[in-house]
């Protein structure tokens, strides 16, 4: 399979930020999640 | 029997012109606090980072003058540099940190030089609330320094040569020629670095700005906060930590900054290049995942268990913030002192201390053992339990993804691996067992420390301040260097040692 070829820089910098956010803030909300499940819980 | 051979003169030169290099950026960074220093009229501070500065530069420009030499730069000279570099940077970082006043003695300033180069966040220093704004930001600069540093070195030297942090990185690297993957490394780093900055210092002075904090300050706290976070560093502008801000978006926002900091630049890398799925099939990001998914059940059990908060603002703020601090090896607090012992059980501080010892992912600033040892550990274990059930003549072979391709597990990177992690252990013992000797703290409290400082998290229970004993204070210095070369470098430096007093000369 050829190579496909390197998006523009600008393109890449806001296309990994946006990813490394997604990610961080998927992270923080299945915390929430777990967390008021366990809150629910024991009220 | 192998033969050692002894470096010769123009090994040494080679690497005392590349720590003079050291010193030099040391001293340009140097350069950075002395104009915030002048432009706020705060001379005291001018004048230690002028002292501090022309020492590293003399030194470094005397090096770069008489220390030249034609070889190349191989394996085993960066481990040496490396081991050394920490070390002396440590040593020259607290220079202006001594001459400011506020630390009581040169090894207590050596101990903040190393907690800052080391991003581990611990403090010796005294009055941090009415800390001159250049040293604020000259401490938390280091941060970022090591913290970056440390990632180049660790994906341009220990990981030359396609070997991977699983690896000892020894037989594929040692005669490559380093350089060339240094300088790719660092230009990716600062790239990824340059563009959280700008964009992380952005959103924490808005936040800030939020929480009613005036544009200077906001700004002044917004970048320190930055170096603090993304570099998992944890230092704080002020002595309550996190806990003075008060705000759920700054929480927030620092939060998305350490998780950010504690992925590996492989991972950014692939992120950067659309390549989302990695983060799914990567050993490290599946192991992390997992792990720290146990430390939160058994934290929030502990912390309902005891009683601790009851709802939900207060689990998140407290509970989570502490988890992500611990995960990502940052160290920022949301509660004082000890009272992570004396006010959440039993289960909820051994999730933490369990969080703290694993850390983060390789080759980005985090410290501790790294998920990916511990997902090749349990690799390792599973892989041995099939082959006992297994008849003999069964062919075992296991696998895992890392680097964007599946690899085999190979007996040499199972060993590496369980090595390290087993040095690790052994170092947290060590430093519990010598807290515990000066008899001021009980075996909980010199454990929690120890792993803190041993996997450069910087989460203090207060065995860590000015008044701490000179030996220990040594022994911490000592681990929190083992523990940001992860081991590799400084058995190399020791290596290099031996083949100095007893090696055979080259013919």
């Amino acid at each position: 399979m050829a190579d496909r070829r390197p998006d523009h820089p600008l393109r890449e910098h806001a296309r990994g930020v946006l990813y490394v956010v997604v990610l961080a803030g998927a992270v923080l909300l299945a915390g929430l999640t777990i967390m008021a499940l366990f809150v629910w819980a024991v009220a | 029997m192998s033969v050692i051979l002894r470096p010769g003169a123009d090994d040494l030169r080679l690497i005392g012109f590349y720590l003079g290099r050291v010193l030099l950026g040391l001293g340009l960074v140097m350069l950075v606090p002395t104009g915030v220093a002048v432009a706020a009229g705060e001379w005291n501070s001018a004048s230690a980072f002028v002292v501090g500065a022309s020492l590293c530069v003399i030194i470094g420009a005397a090096s770069d003058a008489k220390l030249a030499t034609r070889r190349s730069l191989t394996w085993a000279h960066g481990m040496v540099i490396t081991a050394l570099a920490w070390v002396i940077g440590a040593i020259f970082a607290g220079i202006p940190m001594y001459l400011s006043g506020r630390f009581d003695s040169p090894l207590d300033a050596l101990f903040e030089g190393m907690s800052a180069l080391t991003t581990t966040g611990m403090s010796v220093i005294h009055d941090l609330d009415h800390t001159p704004l250049s040293e604020d930001l000259y401490r938390h600069l280091l941060q970022f320094v090591g913290g970056q540093g440390i990632v180049i070195v660790v994906l341009s030297l220990f990981a030359a040569g396609g070997a991977r942090i699983a690896s000892l990185y020894t037989s594929e690297a040692r005669e490559e020629r380093i350089l060339p993957n240094f300088i790719r490394a660092a230009r990716f780093i600062l790239l990824v670095a340059g563009t959280f900055l700008v964009l992380g210092t952005a959103a924490l002075f808005v936040a800030l700005l939020v929480a009613g904090f005036e544009p200077g300050r906001a700004f002044y706290h917004a970048i320190n906060l930055f170096f603090a976070s993304f570099d998992t560093g944890g230092f704080s502008v002020m002595q309550s930590s996190m806990m003075y801000y008060h705000s759920l978006s700054v929480e927030i926002v620092v939060m998305v900054l350490m998780i950010a900091g504690t992925i590996s630049f492989g991972l950014h890398f692939a992120l950067w290049r659309g390549n989302p799925r990695e983060l799914l099939r990567h050993l490290e990001s599946r192991t992390l995942a997992a792990t720290s998914l146990v430390f939160l059940v058994v934290l929030c059990f502990g912390l309902l268990y005891a009683g601790t908060y009851s709802d939900l603002e207060s689990m998140f703020r407290k509970g989570l913030f502490t988890l992500v601090s611990a995960v990502t090896s940052t160290g920022h607090q949301v509660n004082v002192g000890d009272t992570y012992l004396t006010d959440w059980g039993v289960m909820a501080p051994a999730a933490i201390v369990g969080a703290m010892a694993i850390g983060g992912m390789a080759s980005s600033t985090a410290g501790g053992i790294k998920a990916m040892r511990v997902g090749l550990a349990i690799k390792t274990l599973f892989h041995d339990i099939r082959r006992i059930l297994l008849p003999e003549s069964a062919v075992q072979v296991t696998t895992y993804h890392a680097g964007g391709r599946r690899r085999i597990l190979r007996d040499e990177t199972s060993r590496a691996a369980t090595t390290v992690l087993l040095l690790f252990i052994v170092t947290y013992l060590i430093g519990a067992m010598a807290a515990l000797a000066y008899g001021e703290h009980d075996i909980t409290q010199t454990l929690f420390e120890a792993v803190s400082v041993g996997s450069n998290i910087g989460i203090s229970i207060g065995v860590v301040s000015p008044e701490m004993p000179n030996g220990l204070m040594g022994i911490y210095i000592v681990m929190m260097w083992l523990g940001r070369l992860e081991f590799v470098a400084v058995f190399a430096l020791l290596g290099y040692l031996v083949s100095l007093a007893r090696g055979r000369a080259k013919a």
